[in-house]
């Protein structure tokens, strides 16, 4: 719900919201019908658990003002949706969904039909996790090989012990959770800005926009001047760059002093050996250490 | 094939160790047995309000990730090791009854369980891309590479000069460096494995024990609600959903707190329901909450509201100003975080990776 604002959408908001959380699956309707089922037959106890807890839902959780009040505290635009995590959907469909085999059907045959008939009720009313296609794990990392291919490149080719390097897309995300010894020059959120196709010229001009200059080389594939990119690589301390093998920007890395240390199915691992770059070192805590009494 | 065995050995080691900090508190019910899977979810709780002792002393004083994985790693096996001499007993009879269950209903039994395994099978299997683990996954990888506890950016790996207020008190991450220290685990493989498969079974136990209290320990309704509700969670999918998390971003805290600890909340509240005047569940309400704080920021909003939109009407229903009051003090703890929070972000304080004196700032 990045583009999601209480500022944009006043008390539309929740509705927007729900619209969003719920995607294409209609549990919530579902379990709306389950409650008024549950208030209309279920017994006390079925009341104070879910019915009346529903009931305080709607008028806070689910309430128009709800999300405004609190954004006017601070800014709950992209996590309101986990409000709607308190209503206790999977709970309540499957216990109503036992409660009517049981109760309505008898007999087993009978029984066995309605469960079934309940699974494909609810697997048709929801969105399959794996809708788009199953992908099997193909390492016990849980990591495209690539990733780890790369990281050993890098680490084999590497004079220091911590260098910086500027990944595609998807390999700077996930570079680092197999290998924190390689630094990143951007963080997500400017990552994520670059793809966006936030990156205004002006933005580029601003002085000290090292990293969104190399973002816009990496992203949009924008050919910086020799002495900006220079600039920018010893700025940032960054020494390695790697990209898609179809990316347009290899040769012009090349050009500038890039040489290719290795390469993997779909990506080249480019290194430049960049004058005045500051070799990273871990704080030393030591002298705080010393001053404590333990 | 070592790595699996590897995983689910240390699954299993997670188990016991919920297990054996559990029964500490469960073996003191008096008038009940000692249940296993109570024992568990309990433990599950109490291992992490433990644990947040020895981390935030360590960290807040700058010390190393390795101290705290020493510190752990002897109080853990201390912990079990007592709890094992004091509940002996209550152990033996636990897990007889437990065979005999096993033994007089073996379809729910294994039908159940298989119910589990191909859950955690389908997900432990599967690759997801997602943007949060960029995060918290390389939090523990940073930590372990650095030897250092949140000071440097899992995004980059800089140095930042004050600790990130969402996740400074929320430690789950440092359990999971602690462990990889200790284990030599890759922290891909305890977060994507070990606690993804973990927090799946958790939140199954929990479906279970919820649906026992609804069908008054009928094996064969429970197993049903066990099946339904996978199908629902398997199906619930939209980017938002808690189920969503289950499955695919099952390493983070948050996943935790939509679907173990909200589900834990309406057990307890089914358990507080029927023995009003009892305390015990009451008590482990409060451990609910505190806990929930370890696990995730996210729950300084959610167990307060997901708590109150139970105990309010109950208490108006009862007309018992004792259950709202009992109700602020169980999730005290959240709000003193959520408030603690607010003031960060209004640049009330801030905590230094680095102390002021030392002039890094």
């Amino acid at each position: 719900m990045q583009t999601l604002t209480v500022a944009g959408s006043g008390l539309l908001y929740i509705f927007k919201c729900i619209g969003y959380y719920s995607g294409s699956c209609f549990y919530l309707l579902i379990y709306a019908a389950a409650l008024v089922y549950l208030f209309l037959k279920g017994s006390d106890k079925e009341k104070d658990l879910f019915v009346r807890p529903g009931i305080m839902m709607l008028l806070t959780v689910y309430n128009p003002l709800t999300p405004v009040l609190i954004d006017k505290i601070f800014d709950i635009n992209k996590e309101y949706y986990r409000f709607l995590w308190i209503t206790p959907v999977v709970i309540i469909l499957s216990y109503c969904a036992v409660k009517i085999v049981s109760e309505k059907f008898k007999g087993r045959g009978e029984r066995t039909i309605a469960v079934v008939a309940f699974v494909f009720l609810l697997m048709g009313a929801g969105n399959f996790v794996y809708a788009k296609g199953y992908m099997a794990t193909t390492n016990n990392y849980k990591m495209p090989g690539e990733v780890i291919q790369v990281a050993e490149i890098i680490r084999r080719s590497s004079t220091v012990k911590y260098p910086r390097a500027l990944c595609d897309y998807n390999l700077n995300m996930e570079i680092r959770q197999y290998d924190a010894s390689i630094l990143l020059t951007a963080d997500r959120e400017k990552y994520m800005n670059a793809v966006a196709g936030n990156i205004t010229d002006e933005m580029l001009a601003a002085e000290g926009s090292y990293v969104n200059r190399l973002l816009a080389m990496v992203v949009q594939e924008r050919k910086l001047p020799k002495d900006i990119l220079l600039e920018a690589l010893t700025e940032t301390n960054t020494e390695y760059i790697v990209l898609s093998k179809e990316s347009g920007i290899i040769d012009y890395l090349k050009n500038y002093g890039f040489r290719e240390v290795g390469d993997t199915k779909s990506r080249v691992v480019l290194h430049c050996d960049i004058e005045g770059v500051n070799e990273f070192e871990l704080a030393d805590y030591t002298d705080v250490w010393n001053a404590q009494k333990w | 094939m070592i790595v699996f065995f590897e995983a689910v050995l240390m699954t299993c080691v997670n188990f016991i160790i919920y297990f054996a900090f559990g029964s500490l508190i469960t073996s003191r019910f008096k008038e009940t047995r000692l249940s296993a899977t109570i024992s568990i979810l309990t433990g599950f709780f109490l291992y992490y309000c433990i644990f947040d002792i020895p981390c935030l002393i360590i960290m807040l004083h700058w010390r190393p990730l390795s101290w705290l994985a020493y510190c752990w790693g002897i109080m853990v096996p201390l912990i079990v090791i007592i709890s094992a001499v004091i509940n002996r007993k209550a152990w033996v009879r636990c897990f007889s009854e437990a065979a005999v269950y096993i033994r007089e209903n073996p379809f729910v039994s294994i039908a159940g369980i298989l119910i589990v395994a191909v859950q955690t099978a389908l997900i432990l299997h599967a690759y997801e891309f997602t943007l949060d683990a960029a995060y918290y996954v390389a939090n523990v990888t940073t930590s372990l590479e650095t030897n250092t506890m949140n000071i440097y950016n899992p995004y980059t790996g800089d140095w930042q000069n004050h600790f990130e207020m969402r996740y400074l008190f929320a430690t789950y991450p440092m359990e999971e460096a602690a462990m990889c220290y200790l284990t030599g685990i890759h922290p891909l493989i305890w977060t994507k494995t070990i606690m993804a498969g973990t927090s799946l079974i958790l939140s199954n136990v929990i479906y279970y024990r919820i649906g026992r209290e609804l069908f008054k320990d009928k094996g064969t309704k429970t197993l049903l609600m066990l099946l339904f509700a996978a199908v629902v969670n398997f199906f619930y999918i939209s980017t938002f959903t808690s189920s969503e998390f289950l499955l695919t971003r099952s390493y983070e805290g948050k996943t935790l707190v939509g679907n173990i600890v909200l589900p834990m909340i309406i057990l307890l509240f089914m358990k507080i329901r029927e023995d009003i005047k009892g305390k015990r569940y009451w008590w482990l309400l409060a451990l609910v909450c505190l806990s929930s704080t370890i696990l995730s920021n996210s729950s300084d909003m959610l167990v307060p509201a997901a708590a109150g939109v139970l105990m309010i009407p109950f208490a108006i229903k009862k007309k018992s100003a004792g259950v709202f009051v009992k109700y602020l003090l169980c999730v005290s703890p959240c709000l003193f975080m959520l408030i603690a929070y607010v003031l960060y972000v209004k640049g009330v304080f801030v905590f230094y990776t680095y102390p002021p004196l030392f002039g890094k700032h």
